[in-house]
């Protein structure tokens, strides 16, 4: 356990870490540097830039609405109806009430990501704060929906799948507790990483490829262009689905499932 | 000299045998997904969406391994001192 506590004080080491020891990539992208020092609040200002492209193209879009849709409100009902579909295909009928925050999680992403495609930008998501805010507010969401959904005993689900009646099923609950909570908790850390690694992988490759290897190395460089938009779009929809799949483990019912199982314990 | 070979092991090593793990498991994946579709070509859109989850979390553990490459990889000298080093007859 005092490792588990150690990993999380030295978390704050490894955010502060990933602005000095990993290489900037802004001097190797051939745009010119306006000053020695890139600044380290340019990723907050990429995903600045794409919340107030989503809110334009949200505006944009609601303006003198029509029942039959034309132009850019037939596109983003598309997108909304297309993104509206994750969680009920995770959850069912009942994943059209987290829908909202799917969505936002989406297209925020995916805007993002994208962003550092364009010339001159960097990919919001190219900084471990950035995924790891995204994978907090995740994980803070998640137990907000579970204690919605169960009241106050939502905490009951961290003692495992078993319902606690009689002696062996409360040890059991024991055993299980510190597992299910390691597992609750490491999933944020999973969600930054595997965000952050892709995003950050990806733009490290192109402008080592474009850099490092001469005159041919742009050429081979465009070639790994499709795969970063491939990537982001893909790292997107792995997020939302992850967290489409974590609201539906915390707010699952199952009483009469453990009706039976307390039935079939009890005698 | 020990350090600096040990370290470009590891560096190139660590993510190599991250990606063979990665190659199997992603393999056993689509391998799964690809039977599934044969026995019902008409599930493909559920089948997709599955396989691209899954192939996602299991390329997420070699992405770790990536990562710690690129913490480790200041610590490697750059060419320029490498030669100075190589010059000055330091490592050989």
């Amino acid at each position: 356990m005092s490792n588990w506590i150690d990993i999380s004080l030295t978390m704050p080491l490894v955010f502060a870490q990933t602005e000095t020891a990993m290489p900037d990539t802004h001097a190797e992208t051939g745009v010119p540097p306006t000053s020695d020092e890139p600044s380290p609040w340019r990723f907050f200002s990429f995903s600045i830039f794409a919340f107030i492209v989503l809110a334009i193209v949200a505006v944009a879009a609601t303006r003198r609405m029509r029942l039959v849709p034309k132009g850019l409100q037939n596109f983003i009902e598309l997108v909304v109806e297309t993104v509206y579909g994750i969680p009920e295909m995770v959850m069912g009928e009942r994943g059209r009430q987290y829908a909202p925050f799917l969505a936002t999680l989406f297209l925020y992403i995916i805007v993002m990501n994208l962003s550092g495609l364009i010339p001159g930008f960097k990919s919001g998501t190219a900084n471990l704060n950035i995924t790891a805010a995204l994978a907090i507010t995740a994980f803070i969401m998640v137990q907000y929906f579970g204690f919605r959904a169960h009241g106050p005993k939502y905490v009951m689900h961290f003692f495992g799948p078993v319902p606690l009646t009689n002696i062996p099923s409360i040890i059991l609950g024991l055993l299980l507790l510190p597992l299910e909570l390691l597992s609750e908790l490491v999933r944020p850390v999973s969600l930054s990483f595997r965000l952050f690694g892709n995003i950050f992988g990806e733009e490290q490759i192109i402008s080592v490829l474009a850099t490092q290897f001469g005159n041919a190395g742009p050429f081979i460089a465009v070639v790994m262009l499709p795969l970063q938009v491939l990537t982001s779009v893909l790292q997107a929809l792995v997020f939302t689905l992850l967290v489409a799949v974590y609201i539906a483990l915390a707010t699952e019912k199952h009483e009469e499932h453990h009706e039976d199982v307390a039935k079939a314990t009890a005698h | 000299m020990i350090y600096f070979a040990a370290l470009a092991l590891a560096i190139g090593l660590g993510t190599g045998i991250a990606a063979l793990g990665c190659g199997i498991g992603q393999g056993t994946a689509v391998r799964g997904a690809l039977e599934g579709l044969a026995r019902q070509p008409e599930a493909h859109g559920r089948l997709l969406v599955f396989m691209i989850l899954g192939l996602a979390l299991i390329e997420s553990l070699t992405i770790y391994a990536l990562l710690l490459a690129f913490q480790l990889k200041p610590y490697l000298p750059d060419p320029a001192t490498i030669q100075a080093l190589l010059k000055s007859g330091a490592i050989h």
